[in-house]
């Protein structure tokens, strides 16, 4: 009996240490996705990847871009830098050169040794908010709108929905008690100041599972509008506090972090009015998505995850977020001719110009100095069964949002 | 009356050396229940002295004020000239009363040897500096106390389990290595709670020889704490007898078998050969 | 067998005292530090960047949790925190343009100060109480590093590690790095070993098992168990700091959490509590088995052509991971350390098993 425990573990550990690194396939261009499927990103990591891996595998059905091929390696990190550090070093001898984490600490960990190794890391929706600068961080791609950003949208919102003048109405920040929570104060702080209304934030401590003190608070500042910062469980929590206190649904607009089911817990009819910041268009009926479901799951039947997944909000955000690199990779080959290697690839993504893939993604256009492609985004609306656009794609405030990235890359060169 | 090997110091009378513990009118109450009611006592250099008494006479309550481990109410405390009443155990150890536990009290986890060396913890001038550069300074320290405790070992026959882990020796051999700890130190007053406690007859008598030797060799005072008679009355110069934590004779040896109180603490018991339950 | 100890005589003290007494042993000793020191040229760049820097440094900073857990037996779960506040203080003095190893120092005592501060309720209570006000100052310390830019490092909370130097001559490479790592673990090994051999290591056990056998030959408690919380968490914190330059190169408050402070105890105790060498088996455990038992059931699957969900595959290793430490633990409690001893006391006295202590 001992003895059957040791032989399993020898046999496990061996086949571990024997894994050879695959050779470098011609014509293949490599992702990384070290992801945290386990700890804290576990609402959005299995739909995101998925989307990402689709996408890849469709471009691969359709013969590739440009003669090239998609590879990736995915291997869960449970969130903590050590793996992630070991799962970067280990793909990246692997032949991949193109990064995506989905997870800020881990992200904000390799982000130092990417740089230093040049390879490319994407950082849409999580990261460093301040890759957007592209000068002081040239591997580092946002590829879609930061929190900063994410806030000056949903405050245009609202400037708009009030008819254009927020003098006098009060704004409310209900936010995790977290780095992440809090990077939308300083930009509404300021645009209190523009545009004169009257800010005040909530923090609620991790993992933010009880709200109803800070909801106690939010009630008394009698606010116009709430803005909810979080993610994960503390999502739906957050949405329940607000119609427990009566709060008017179609006035509380949360951050990129929500989804459908976050709505199905918190009761998919009660939710009705719920608005969010959106970058990427859910649902199945977009061509791209339809091609996925067609092409992969019906046809080759090597789609990566479970067929309900497809066309969820986290799982057209990860098409969103590999569709910019595919289309470098298309830039790259045009231009640059073969081989394509990562400091074409990364060329060619300074490169990409009003890209939306078909509409499902705002468009963006990526400079050597705008990482993050335009910042732009849209609201829509939970009408009891779907996410309802309320908006057009927009941006605002592109001036605040950069003051911010300049001050904090600034403080990252200090250190450098 | 077995415990006599040869050497009779029991009827040597007092020593002549100078007082080295005393004790005035301690008082050490529990709640309700006063454990050592005004205790007298003094020890000279040199001189083995017993507390004897029943089971809950205060015996253990006596060494507990004497090594620092409770603060008497009342009375005082002066060791080598210096009141140590109210200092803590560490202290008192630091400046030379070394004590055994009826219960033993060795560092499971540790060879023979490495509790002998705690022996001579007071004695040694090593810190984290002398630890750290442990091949330029620490080692000649380790060594030098190393030799002092393989003479301990010695004297107290151990050479052969000086390696073992405590936690494998019979309680003769335990007993005998918790002695050797408290030798080690060099102290003036050997303070010992029932070292026989547990011991067959060949192993008590060998205990006994090992006291007179410490006695003999260091130059150790003893304060002796046993309810075995027998052995108590071979060994030592004097004898001290308590009740109730009061204090009720005093004296020789010889005195204290005859001495009335005595016996009738001891009532219902055969003369001397010790309390059996 | 190889560990035979026959003909083999001690006729100094200091031969007798010596840390491998065995040839054999020391001979094992000798070859495990060459080869250490070869590594770079023997094991692929991967293999020594992922696996043994990271395994070397955390191996010291268990060493310096060990002597606290395994010898002075004060639990501790707030060791995460004590190596945050070496490495964040490390890491800003470094900033001011301190040396590489005045930075280090530098962490290692602040660490060691505020280590021993909360290292102050275990002169009074101990268990669960000490554990409750370890466990504090893991909160308060994440609650500091969340809330005070200033030391995490502005809005992204991330804080980049200079480059470090070591008289003049930087570290850039991995090689440099790892044997900077070695050269630093193999210090600490040789201090907790020496501290093991001498008065005070043998003081800090003694007030494990019993302290007022302790006092009684003279050993200040208060005095030793305060000393142990500093020198744990003078080591820690230089662990944690040179996890920042030598290995992580940026510091996060995440590095330095409470499930890190969590796998720091899990280390020590799967490792074997006061073992050196299990100090190094524990972290070793602890740290890579989760990565190669993933690889391992990847290889497998692969091998096996059995097709199993991204989902599943990350959640397998977890499963199997907590079953093999709970295996062992059932199978050996005294950790991976006394498994080691049991292999070295067969062989010692191989082929005459009946004479096995």
């Amino acid at each position: 009996m001992r003895r059957w425990v040791y032989w399993v573990l020898v046999l496990v550990l061996a086949a571990g240490l024997a894994a050879v690194p695959a050779l470098a396939q011609q014509k293949v261009i490599t992702f990384g996705f070290p992801v945290d499927y386990t700890r804290v990103y576990v609402f959005v990591a299995e739909e995101w990847t998925q989307g990402m891996v689709d996408y890849l595998t469709l471009m691969n059905l359709k013969g590739g871009v440009g003669g090239y091929t998609f590879d990736w390696r995915v291997v869960d990190t449970g969130n903590e830098p050590q793996r992630g550090i070991e799962a970067y070093e280990r793909f990246r001898r692997e032949g991949a050169t193109i990064f995506n984490f989905i997870s800020t600490p881990v992200s904000n960990a390799v982000a130092p040794r990417a740089m230093e190794d040049g390879v490319i890391l994407l950082m849409p929706f999580h990261g460093r908010s301040d890759a957007a600068d592209g000068q002081t961080f040239p591997w580092l791609f946002s590829l879609g709108a930061n929190y900063w950003s994410q806030a000056t949208v949903i405050v245009q919102h609202i400037l708009e929905a009030e008819g254009g003048n927020l003098r006098g109405k009060r704004i409310g920040l209900v936010h995790i008690d977290s780095p992440f929570g809090r990077e939308p104060i300083p930009v509404l702080e300021e645009l209190s100041r523009r545009l004169g209304f009257e800010f005040q934030s909530f923090a609620f401590p991790s993992p933010g599972t009880e709200q109803s003190a800070t909801w106690a608070q939010v009630r008394r500042f009698r606010p116009d509008w709430v803005l909810l910062w979080s993610a994960g469980p503390s999502q739906s929590v957050g949405v329940r506090e607000a119609i427990r206190n009566g709060f008017p649904l179609d006035r509380l607009v949360s951050v990129i972090w929500l989804d459908e089911k976050d709505m199905n817990i918190v009761g998919a009819a009660q939710a009705r009015g719920v608005k969010r910041f959106e970058a990427a268009v859910p649902g199945r009926e977009h061509p791209v998505v339809q091609e996925i479901l067609q092409k992969v799951y019906q046809e080759a039947g090597k789609g990566f995850g479970k067929i309900e997944n497809v066309g969820s909000t986290y799982y057209v955000v990860g098409i969103a977020s590999v569709a910019p690199v595919v289309e470098a990779v298309r830039i790259a080959v045009e231009r640059f001719g073969e081989p394509v290697t990562v400091d074409k690839i990364r060329a060619a993504l300074e490169m990409v110009s009003n890209f939306d893939l078909n509409g499902l993604m705002p468009p963006i256009t990526i400079t050597p100095q705008d990482h993050e492609g335009g910042g732009m985004g849209r609201i829509s609306q939970w009408d009891g069964s779907r996410w309802v656009p309320v908006t057009d794609w927009m941006s605002a405030f592109r001036d605040v949002v950069w003051e911010m990235v300049y001050k904090s890359s600034a403080q990252f060169r200090q250190g450098q | 009356m077995a415990a006599g090997t040869g050497a009779a110091p029991a009827t040597a009378g007092v020593p002549a050396g100078d007082v080295i513990l005393n004790c005035t009118s301690l008082v050490r109450r529990f709640g309700g229940l006063t454990a050592v009611d005004r205790v007298s006592l003094s020890l000279r250099e040199g001189e083995i002295l017993a507390v004897i008494g029943p089971n809950g006479s205060g015996k253990t309550t006596l060494i507990n004020l004497i090594t620092g481990f409770y603060k008497p109410q009342e009375g005082r405390i002066v060791f080598a000239g210096q009141d140590i009443t109210r200092l803590r155990p560490h202290t008192i150890a630091r400046l030379g009363v070394a004590r055994t536990f009826q219960n033993l009290a060795l560092f499971s986890g540790m060879s023979v040897l490495d509790n002998i060396l705690l022996g001579r913890h007071i004695h040694m001038r090593s810190n984290l500096l002398s630890t750290a550069l442990y091949w330029w300074w620490g080692v000649h320290e380790e060594e030098r106390h190393r030799r002092a405790v393989e003479e301990v070992i010695d004297l107290l026959q151990l050479e052969a389990v000086r390696h073992e882990p405590v936690e494998l020796l019979p309680i003769g051999v335990r007993r005998r290595v918790e002695l050797a700890r408290a030798l080690a130190a060099r102290p003036r007053l050997l303070v010992l709670d029932e070292p026989m406690a547990g011991m067959n007859q060949e192993e008590k008598e060998y205990m006994a020889r090992f006291i007179l030797d410490a006695r003999d060799e260091l130059g150790t005072s003893v304060l002796l704490i046993e309810h075995h008679m027998d052995v108590v009355m071979d060994i030592s110069d004097r004898v001290v007898v308590l009740n109730y934590g009061v204090q009720i004779a005093e004296g020789l040896p010889q005195e204290i078998m005859n001495h009335p109180a005595v016996i009738a603490a001891y009532l219902g018991e055969r003369r001397f050969d010790g309390p059996r339950h | 067998m190889f560990y035979r100890e026959c003909g083999v005589r001690h006729t100094t003290y200091a031969a007798d005292r010596a840390l491998a007494v065995i040839p054999f042993e020391r001979a094992l000793l000798v070859l495990l530090i060459v080869l250490a020191a070869a590594a770079p040229w023997i094991v692929t760049d991967l293999f020594l960047v992922s696996y043994l820097t990271p395994w070397l440094i955390w191996t010291a900073a268990v060493l310096g949790l060990n002597l606290l857990m395994g010898w002075a037996g004060q639990i501790h779960l707030g060791y995460g925190a004590v190596m945050a506040v070496g490495a964040y203080t490390a890491v800003h003095v470094a900033r001011a343009g301190a040396p590489f190893v005045v930075a280090v120092a530098a962490g290692g005592l602040v660490a060691a100060v505020i280590g021993s501060l909360f290292g102050l309720p275990a002169l009074r209570v101990r268990g669960l109480y000490l554990a409750m006000s370890t466990l504090a100052l893991q909160v308060i310390v994440d609650w500091i590093l969340v809330q005070v830019p200033a030391i995490s490092g502005g809005a992204q909370a991330t804080l980049l590690v200079p480059r470090p130097h070591i008289f003049g001559i930087p570290l850039v490479t991995d090689q440099a790095r790892y044997w900077t790592a070695a050269v630093f673990t193999l210090l600490v090994a040789l201090f907790v070993a020496n501290v093991r051999r001498t008065d005070v290591g043998r003081a800090l056990i003694a007030l494990r098992e019993k302290d007022y056998a302790a006092a009684v030959i003279g050993i200040n408690v208060f005095y030793y168990k305060a000393l142990a919380f500093f020198v744990s968490s003078f080591i820690g914190g230089m662990s944690g700091a040179a996890l920042a330059f030598l290995y992580y190169r940026a510091v996060t408050p995440e590095q330095f959490g409470l499930n890190v402070s969590i796998m720091a105890v899990a280390m020590v105790i799967v490792g074997g509590l006061g073992s050196i060498i299990g100090s190094f088996f524990g972290a070793g455990f602890i740290l890579l088995a989760p990565i190669w038992i993933e690889h391992g059931l990847r290889e497998l699957a692969a091998a096996l052509s059995v097709h199993i969900s991204p989902s599943t595959l990350a959640h397998l290793p977890l499963v199997i991971y907590g079953g093999l430490i709970t295996g062992f633990l059932l199978l050996e409690p005294l950790g991976l350390a006394k498994l080691y001893d049991n292999v070295r006391n067969y062989l010692r006295v191989w082929p005459f098993g009946y004479t096995k202590k």
